[in-house]
């Protein structure tokens, strides 16, 4: 399926989980020189569907020259141009048309603050639905002890909003028949409301009757 | 009861169709019966051209308004639900008049409607001009309507009966153009041309090779007749073919690329057009492009072997590729199907086929959910295929021998994602 090759832009970010402990990582940036020259290179290997790309590594929306290296894309012949965002900034001084405008088709929101991530998607669609583009709004959910109860509604809530994918990242979930069964639940919740929902890190989580659920090797967000 | 020129029958033809669309096969049947001298001053008619999403209430409102004899109408998988919803609340309104139903949807199961939809008093069944005129003939004049080839009647005491079947039109010319006669105006981007019926090929799924078993054309000059009439219509930008082929011959072909090269360059458009892709070279997509040709649409509806032969549907991977590839040079979006729930194909196969169109980048990838229509070798042979499908229309396939219930949902959810995801592009 599509291939998306990812360039950082940085790293770093809130914690996912603020009841699982950890502190979160600094953010910081990588120079946009620098990572103009990761999107030439990137450029250069391109997917039979096109240069796919997804500027990520942190809230993308954090870099100051955001503008430059989605130019520098868009001068590379991006065909897909994904940012990685918490959805904060897409709801805020134009940024999801600004976003829209400049080339960016797809945004892809890791969900740290559900009512963050809902705003921002709906941001998002909204701008989108003033222009005759076609994009997506995809989501990552980490899934820990404290929000796997919650899976189904954070995925009604997000299919709500207009998402069309999401990814249940359960890498760190301690596998259990409780939790594989909120993973079902939210598989299940997707599929009624028209939302694709896959796992990865799922190992043993999802039963034989939902392993279409779970995410392709390589694939990417 | 007998209908003259002092009390002539009041006959509506009613059409739910897609936003935007106008209705040909009612446009033929009015052309058709108004040709008819037999019926000249006996039947009045009125088109109501809708859209499938007005509310069955509202057209049975505007239908009503019209004090209707007889109501006609086109039904198709599409809209069945609708007009069954819309014809039960006129008979109830007023019981006299005579519900005539005909098309793809009811035309293979004919008695199966009338036995299951009390409101249906006819259905025409196959090629519907003649049997229709025929049948307003019969009406007009008190005749026994069960009498009439093609037609399929309930009568009086509740018994169903059906008059044998009635042999396609030798002659397509001798149906009256819609156009040409001004029985339907064109309207920009909602008329159609068809320039034969029949298909060369014999899908499973599809009720369109079945329907009409051999390829019968309407004359090069009916065809560029109606052409030249559309095109140069105040206000007509673009139309559409609606022959499952575009590219039936070579030399089909260039004719219609000649004929439409001078409207394309004046700026005319065609609306996507269906094509074998895997007879498309460098030459063909030229000809496409003069035609004003700017998308196409085309299989491989599924990669699966299996699939492929219970379907009795070619693919050749090489050719296919080919064909996409120069339309691509030639500037041309092309729109590959695929459809999901296919006798044979597992999931697998299905996101197969996904990821081989994906690898073409065509354009557009449009997937779609089995619907087993009527009058399909798919329908006939859906028991001994493990084929268990929805039997209210649009017949959506429920459950195949190869995915369940639940993974076609899945599948369904799934490649509308992917869909979405390939397609959100600068």
């Amino acid at each position: 399926m599509l291939k998306f090759q990812t360039v950082r832009v940085g790293s770093g970010g809130p914690i996912p989980c603020v009841h699982c402990g950890g502190s979160a990582e600094p953010v910081s940036h990588i120079p946009a020189a620098e990572v103009i020259e990761g999107i030439r290179e990137a450029a250069a290997q391109k997917d039979p569907t096109g240069f796919n790309l997804i500027l990520g590594g942190t809230d993308a929306f954090g870099h100051q020259e955001l503008p430059a290296l989605v130019n520098a894309a868009v001068l590379e012949g991006v065909a897909r141009l994904a940012v990685e965002t918490d959805g904060g900034a897409l709801g805020v001084g134009g940024n999801a048309g600004g976003a829209l405008h400049a080339g960016v088709r797809h945004v892809r929101v890791t969900v740290i603050d559900l009512n963050r991530a809902v705003s921002g998607v709906t941001a998002w669609i909204e701008a989108a639905a003033g222009v005759d583009a076609h994009v997506v709004a995809t989501a990552v959910i980490p899934v820990c002890a404290h929000n796997v109860a919650a899976l189904s509604q954070s995925v009604a809530a997000l299919a709500e909003a207009g998402v069309a994918g999401i990814t249940l990242d359960a890498t760190d979930a301690t596998p259990s028949a409780a939790v594989s069964a909120h993973i079902v639940a939210a598989c299940d919740t997707g599929t009624v409301n028209g939302v694709w929902v896959d796992v990865s890190g799922s190992e043993g989580l999802l039963p034989a009757s939902h392993l279409l659920h779970r995410l392709e090797e390589g694939a990417a967000r | 009861m007998t209908f003259d020129s002092s009390n002539p029958m009041r006959t509506v033809l009613v059409g739910l169709n897609s936003p935007g669309y106008q209705s040909l096969a009612l446009g033929y049947l009015r052309a058709y019966a108004q040709a008819d001298s037999r019926l000249a001053g006996r039947v009045a008619f009125q088109t109501l051209d809708l859209t499938v999403e007005v509310d069955p209430w509202w057209v049975a409102y505007r239908v009503l308004a019209l004090d209707p004899d007889l109501v006609a109408i086109s039904m198709t998988c599409w809209n069945a639900r609708s007009a069954h919803e819309f014809c039960r609340i006129v008979k109830q309104a007023r019981p006299q008049t005579l519900i005539v139903m005909g098309g793809p949807e009811v035309g293979p199961i004919a008695e199966d409607v009338l036995r299951a939809h009390r409101e249906v008093d006819m259905v025409v069944r196959g090629e519907g001009e003649q049997t229709f005129s025929e049948l307003l003939y019969a009406i007009t004049r008190g005749r026994r309507v069960e009498h009439v080839e093609g037609v399929s009647a309930r009568m009086v005491d509740g018994s169903i009966v059906s008059a044998p079947d009635r042999a396609l039109i030798a002659d397509l010319d001798s149906i009256p153009s819609p156009y040409l006669t001004g029985v339907m105006s064109p309207v920009d981007g909602g008329a159609y041309i068809e320039t034969y019926r029949g298909c060369p090929h014999n899908c499973g799924y599809c009720f369109e090779g079945k329907g009409y078993a051999r390829i019968r054309r309407f004359s090069e000059t009916r065809v560029a007749q109606e052409i030249d009439l559309l095109a140069s219509t105040s206000g007509v930008h673009s139309f559409s073919f609606i022959d499952p082929v575009f590219n039936l011959t070579p030399e089909r072909l260039r004719w219609l690329s000649e004929r439409l090269a001078p409207h394309a360059a004046r700026g005319m458009r065609l609306h996507t057009v269906e094509v074998d892709i895997e007879r498309i070279d460098d030459e063909q997509a030229g000809l496409l492009v003069a035609a004003g040709v700017a998308s196409v649409e085309t299989g491989p509806q599924s990669i699966g072997a299996a699939a492929l032969a219970e379907c009795k549907r070619g693919f050749d991977k090489e050719r296919f590729m080919n064909g996409v590839a120069a339309l691509k040079r030639a500037g041309i979006v092309v729109e590959c199907d695929l459809i999901v729930g296919l006798p044979g194909d597992t999931v697998e196969d299905f996101f197969s086929g996904i990821e081989f169109c994906m690898d073409l980048d065509p354009g557009i990838i449009q997937t779609s959910t089995l619907h087993v229509l009527p009058g399909t070798d798919l329908y006939e042979r859906a028991g001994e295929l493990g084929l268990r499908f929805d039997p209210e229309p649009p017949h959506e396939i429920v459950s195949t021998r190869t995915i369940g219930y639940n993974d076609l949902r899945r599948a369904e959810v799934r490649a509308v994602f992917l869909q979405r995801q390939y397609r959100a592009r600068i």
